[in-house]
């Protein structure tokens, strides 16, 4: 019996093997298969864009911070929204303007607190995928924070609100389908004020494009926030260094602590 | 996540038992589910290594490594039948009498278990075979000294706390992992080439490869370490080494190479054997050994510094004290944690009495021992620049290229001398000794021995972009070199198990 189902995995291995890396007949392409079948989207991966300073479309700007002479700048972006802005609520928009005014100082990630998701997937260092057939660990070097998109417990709900969220995973196709519920509040978007509230829904839709790339879209949906859901597309890019692998960017002691605790030291101006 | 259900007393004698033959013969498990679809061992799934068995063998025990499965019952018995007294006290908290005010914990949060690891031996430590941690270097013990005297001071900023308030590592999620007061689980994700490891303490993560590639070059430092993995058989051998000068394990130095081996030796458990060598901390490496068991709990997200209160609290409470002009008073820091400071305000008066006389060394010279050092951060109460920046900025050792030390006229005490002075000195621009300090004395006499002393060293000055700065600079001078086994070094000792 075991043996049977051994041989007939091996078949269907050496068959997706044949298929690996092919384009199917409506010219998609076709990701190679996991040694259990499953779409392979185990690497290193990263975005190369500025939509972790800004969602929407931007054009280089200062920061607050000359010490680092042109390097302290933000690069210009184009929007990675796919509407081109966000459809704000108008006491939100305000929000959004207010937060983006005070930005260092009220910005999360900056005091080294978890991202979120999506922030998470395009802060600017590479994460890689743990791919197994139970669930898809996401490993982010950017403050070592991490997620586990569970494949197995379909229909379950999150114990506690988390800064990462719940995530639920699918296949669809080639396509990794991730539903992020049960986030905090806390988080935002990026760097420029754009947030959201503890109703966030998220819908991320991770598909292969090439041996070396994937679309990362992702689909937010919070009414208390927005007038309609919105999408964020980007491509992803696998790290080809031989020796690519994930360093450790601890950020607390790296910045977070300035951010977080800089008006507690000895000697500091109290707010 | 805490309060999982207990098997019954039964089950667990029975596991002890199933887990005791597993262990000894090593046995991995050869069944063909536990191997993953591409052939090596299957060590994923969620996984508790909370335990009652202590880090090392108590002395009651003598020679005794092993239990039986009566013993083991015993002894799990009796912990279960302690923490009911205690509930019954004081509502469970670590003690009583502290209320939950500055010890921070209580038995909400404490999730040690109530089972000894499945090994059934009688302490983790397999290696040497007295189940005793070998002896610290003397460098070790002073390293862990003068952090232990920072951290008994009210913080100036984040950098003089330690890496475990700070959420920089988890006390027990290392590497290595070792049992400790809760969140003392760990899940593990694999793919092909890579085994995931992610504790739920601290929630952090390694990504550890397997095809034994080649550390980061040495000078490149983690606060986790550097892991690099490899099979042997069934077991995944993991090495660890480039830690940073900051990271300690039970007082190891950033040169530990630590080894951890996972080995499935069963549907529902994980040996995990990890073997601390260092030289620089340890006089012999030692071995522990523990069986994790599985579970179907989830881990949570332990999002420790997102709600780190207590860095907050701890900051904002040392410049209050400032405001109210009580800087200089840590009698009180967080006392039940790192002690008074009593004996300070005793050795800073003796101090000034030493100015005064600014004269001979004591009679009766004995032998004459080097003095142990090394850099620290700068510790409470010293003299920041000002708003118009006309002083130097004393920096702090970890900023800068550290001072090094080119004449030290010896320290002259009688042979019967004891104790530990530790003085804090900063080293100015010319590479000479300014503003002594002392910081802590323990059993010591001989406090204006060792400032005669001190305030006559030389240094080459730290550096800081090619310049010399001001820095301050600590050090620890152990008179005697032997220690009562209650001694003052062994209490701290003692009382470091309570430090998260």
């Amino acid at each position: 019996m075991q043996r049977n189902s051994l041989a007939v995995s091996l078949l269907a291995m050496l068959l997706l093997v044949v298929t690996a890396g092919a384009q199917s007949q409506d010219g998609a392409y076709q990701a190679p298969r996991t040694p259990d079948g499953a779409p392979d989207l185990n690497g290193i991966w990263q975005t190369m864009n500025s939509a972790h300073w800004d969602l929407e479309g931007h054009s280089a700007r200062r920061t607050p911070v000359p010490e680092y002479g042109a390097f302290g700048a933000i690069p210009a972006g184009l929007s990675v929204v796919e509407s081109g802005s966000i459809p704000y609520q108008d006491w939100a928009l305000e929000q959004r303007n207010a937060n983006r005014a005070d930005w260092p100082s009220l910005d999360p990630a900056a005091k080294c607190f978890i991202p979120g998701i999506p922030r998470a997937t395009y802060m600017p260092l590479p994460f890689q995928i743990v791919q197994t057939p139970k669930a898809v660990f996401f490993a982010y070097e950017w403050g070592g924070n991490s997620r586990a998109v569970r494949l197995d417990r379909p229909g379950t709900r999150a114990e506690l609100p988390s800064w990462m969220g719940y995530s639920l995973g699918r296949f669809e196709g080639d396509t990794l389908v991730v539903e992020v519920t049960d986030q905090v509040a806390d988080t935002w978007f990026d760097a420029s004020g754009n947030f959201h509230s503890e109703e966030l829904r998220v819908v991320e839709r991770y598909t292969p494009t090439g041996p070396n790339s994937m679309n990362y879209e992702a689909t937010i949906t919070d009414p208390q926030v927005f007038t309609e859901p919105w999408t964020i597309s980007m491509p992803l890019y696998r790290r080809l260094e031989e020796n690519a692998r994930l360093l450790e960017f601890k950020c607390i002691p790296l910045g977070g602590e300035d951010a977080a605790y800089g008006q507690l030291r000895r000697g500091a101006t109290p707010e | 996540m805490k309060h999982r259900p207990l098997a019954s007393t039964v089950l667990c004698v029975v596991a002890a038992v199933a887990a005791t033959v597993a262990f000894a013969g090593a046995a991995a498990a050869e069944d063909a589910e536990l191997k993953t679809s591409w052939g090596v061992p299957d060590l994923q799934g969620a996984w508790d290594f909370r335990s009652i068995t202590p880090l090392e063998r108590p002395a009651a025990f003598g020679d005794k490594a092993t239990l039986t499965a009566e013993e083991a019952a015993a002894w799990e018995q009796r912990r279960k039948d302690e923490r009911a007294a205690r509930a019954a006290q004081g509502g469970g908290d670590v003690d009583p009498s502290q209320g939950d005010v500055d010890v921070g914990y209580n038995s909400f949060w404490l999730d040690q278990g109530e089972k000894l690891s499945g090994t059934m031996r009688t302490s983790l430590v397999v290696d040497p075979p007295n189940g005793r941690l070998p002896a610290m270097t003397p460098d070790a013990r002073r390293r862990y000294d003068e952090r232990y005297a920072l951290w008994g001071q009210p913080p100036a900023g984040p950098e003089e706390r330690n890496t475990f308030e700070r959420c920089i590592l988890g006390f027990n999620a290392g590497p290595p992992m070792t049992p400790g007061a809760y969140n003392n689980m760990m899940e593990i994700f694999q793919s092909p080439g890579y085994v995931a490891v992610m504790t739920e303490m601290i929630n952090d993560h390694r990504v550890i490869p397997t095809d034994g590639r080649e550390h980061a070059e040495e000078h490149m430092r983690f606060w986790k370490g550097d892991s690099s993995g490899v099979w042997e058989g069934d077991t995944f051998v993991v090495t660890t080494k480039n830690y940073t000068e900051h990271t300690a394990f039970r007082g190891t130095g950033p040169n530990l190479v630590l080894t951890e081996r996972f080995t499935r030796t069963g549907p529902d458990t994980l040996l995990y054997e990890y073997t601390v060598n260092d030289p620089e901390s340890y006089e012999a490496p030692w071995t522990s050994a523990l069986e994790m068991r599985r579970t179907d709990d989830p881990l949570l997200e332990y999002a420790c510094h997102e709600g780190n209160r207590a860095m907050t609290l701890m900051l904002r409470g040392a410049r209050h004290r400032e405001q109210e002009g009580k800087a200089e008073d840590g009698k009180d820091w967080l006392a039940s944690w790192y002690g008074g400071q009593n004996r300070v305000d005793a050795a800073n008066k003796a101090l000034e009495a030493a100015k005064e006389e600014a004269g001979e060394a004591p009679a009766d010279p004995g032998p004459q021992t080097e003095p142990e050092l090394e850099p620290q951060p700068e510790p409470e109460g010293e003299p920041q620049a000002n708003a118009d920046g006309d002083e130097a900025k004393v920096h702090s050792t970890s900023d800068v290229v550290p001072p090094r030390r080119v004449k030290s006229p010896k320290i002259i005490y009688p042979s019967s001398a004891q104790g530990r002075v530790i003085v804090q000195a900063v080293i100015n621009e010319e590479g000479t000794v300014e503003d002594l300090k002392v910081l802590r004395v323990e059993a010591s006499d001989f406090v204006d021995a060792a400032l005669h002393a001190i305030e006559r060293w030389e240094f080459e000055p730290a550096m800081l972009d090619g310049k010399p700065v001001p820095v301050y600079y600590n050090v620890a001078v152990n008179f005697g070199g032997t220690e009562k086994p209650d001694g003052p070094a062994e209490r701290r000792r003692k009382r470091s198990k309570r430090i998260r």
